[in-house]
């Protein structure tokens, strides 16, 4: 059990410029929002905070939301529980799914959706839905910003790359009007990374042709899994799909399984992953 | 560090470890026991308070992320009226959960019939998904938030969708 610390220097910024000039200054301060993350994974009596912390639960300007008609910006303080409470009408459903899956309503009222995607060392529960919902995100730095695709801050292994002077302050999220929507968590724990197997889907379809399809597996730890040939193979086919299209499609699926992370994954989470998948092909146009 | 926040009404101030829980603040530093460490994983609910009019579990909080805020634990509800309902209603139909986490039910229940003055079933399990202990069903819990509605109602306060 770690001590009482007094060794922690708790800075806390008035504003966004504040902390912005705080980051230029101190690039080792960490964030911490809602540190749900952080406390559910260090049960101790006093838990081990790192040497330099900025509050930033506070900061107004990180807890805005702006809707065009074009996408939906969320601020990265802006709470689960706030965004469950604004609902499916406004925020792509399938998102507002995977937040309910997430604890319990009072640690989504602490958590934040810029927490969540900023773990460091796994990618948790949103991270795959906003990555297949296209969401950009704008960072910046003390003088700057810019926005990047969500895709630009994970390497190919799944570790995090946002420059230590950099914080990301806001999410955008474009608005599409999807058909078929549907996330399902399966969970031994919060971070269980051996057992846990997240899966996202969205489609649209026109007249009975599937006009845009994605899909993708997360698996609480660094595997993220999304094939974009087959997404591509199956859009303009004819909904609902046959019996031998579904079974060819699975097949793939599974080798792609099977060759891109094999030690990564459990039995029970690529089993889980080709039964998901299958069901939600079928379920379209049925 | 020095920490001030408002607590059950009172502006209060305090010098602690940043890193402290705030259900350990509140029970060591205030001795307000209402608030139960249990798991200290966000998982148990048992050290459910409110922290600006939301629910959340204390030890989810370092004290340092309490400045500021404004923080209600079932001590400062206790008194009120509608915590009388809930208790009358969870003594009519003999529902007691254990001593861990019954202050912790009440307050959810205070927050359940706050925002849904007629809750339906799957409200109350939304609000209760917080609460992992075994003592009690969740049979047991329909039917006393559902006395506590009905005794609001028959004194004439609310109780209307």
């Amino acid at each position: 059990m770690a001590a009482a610390s007094e060794r922690i220097n708790v800075f806390r910024p008035r504003t966004l410029a504040d902390l912005l000039s705080l980051k230029r200054r101190k690039p080792d301060v960490s964030l911490f929002a809602g540190g749900t993350y952080i406390l559910q994974n260090d049960t101790g009596k006093y838990p081990e905070l790192l040497p330099a912390i900025a509050s930033i639960r506070h900061l107004d300007e990180l807890k805005r939301i702006h809707r065009t008609e074009r996408y939906i910006e969320l601020g990265c303080c802006v709470s689960l529980a706030e965004i469950n409470r604004i609902g499916g009408e406004t925020i792509p459903d399938v998102l507002i799914q995977a937040i309910r899956s997430i604890g319990s309503p009072p640690v989504r009222s602490l958590a934040t959706i810029g927490g969540n995607i900023c773990a460091r060392d796994k990618r948790l529960t949103l991270f795959p839905v906003l990555l297949l919902l296209d969401t950009r995100v704008e960072l910046r730095e003390h003088g700057g910003s810019r926005w990047a695709s969500l895709t630009r801050l994970v390497d190919a292994e799944g570790n995090l790359h946002i420059s230590e002077t950099e914080i990301l302050t806001r999410l955008r999220i474009p608005l599409v009007d999807w058909n078929y929507q549907y996330h399902r968590r399966l969970s031994a724990g919060p971070v269980s990374d051996r057992w846990s197997l997240s899966f996202c889907g969205i489609a649209s379809t026109n007249r009975g042709i599937l006009t845009d399809f994605r899909c993708i597996f997360g698996s609480m730890g660094k595997v993220l899994l999304r094939n974009r040939e087959i997404e591509a193979e199956l859009v303009s086919r004819k909904v609902p799909l046959l019996e031998r299209d579904l079974s060819a499609i699975y097949r793939d699926f599974e080798a792609y399984v099977k060759e891109s992370a094999p030690s990564m994954l459990s039995p029970f989470q690529v089993g889980m992953a080709g039964k998901m998948i299958r069901w939600f092909l079928a379920s379209l146009g049925a | 560090m020095t920490v001030s926040f408002l607590l059950n009404g009172k502006s209060v101030s305090l010098d602690v470890p940043p890193n402290k829980r705030l259900v350990d603040v509140l029970r060591e530093d205030f001795h307000l026991e209402g608030a139960r460490p249990g798991c200290y994983a966000g998982e148990c609910g048992a050290c459910t308070v409110f922290v600006n009019g939301e629910l959340t579990h204390s030890c989810l909080v370092p004290v340092f992320a309490a400045q500021d805020t404004d923080i209600i634990t079932y001590e400062g509800l206790a008194d009120t009226q509608e915590m009388k309902y809930i208790l009358a209603g969870f003594d009519a139909v003999h529902y007691h959960p254990c001593a861990n986490c019954r202050q912790s039910r009440l307050l959810t229940a205070y927050a359940l019939l706050t925002t849904h003055p007629v809750p339906e079933r799957r409200e109350i399990d939304a609000f209760f998904s917080g609460h992992r202990c075994g003592c009690s069903s969740m049979g047991e819990l329909y039917t006393a938030i559902e006395q506590a509605v009905d005794m609001r109602r028959r004194s004439g306060r609310h109780g209307r969708r």
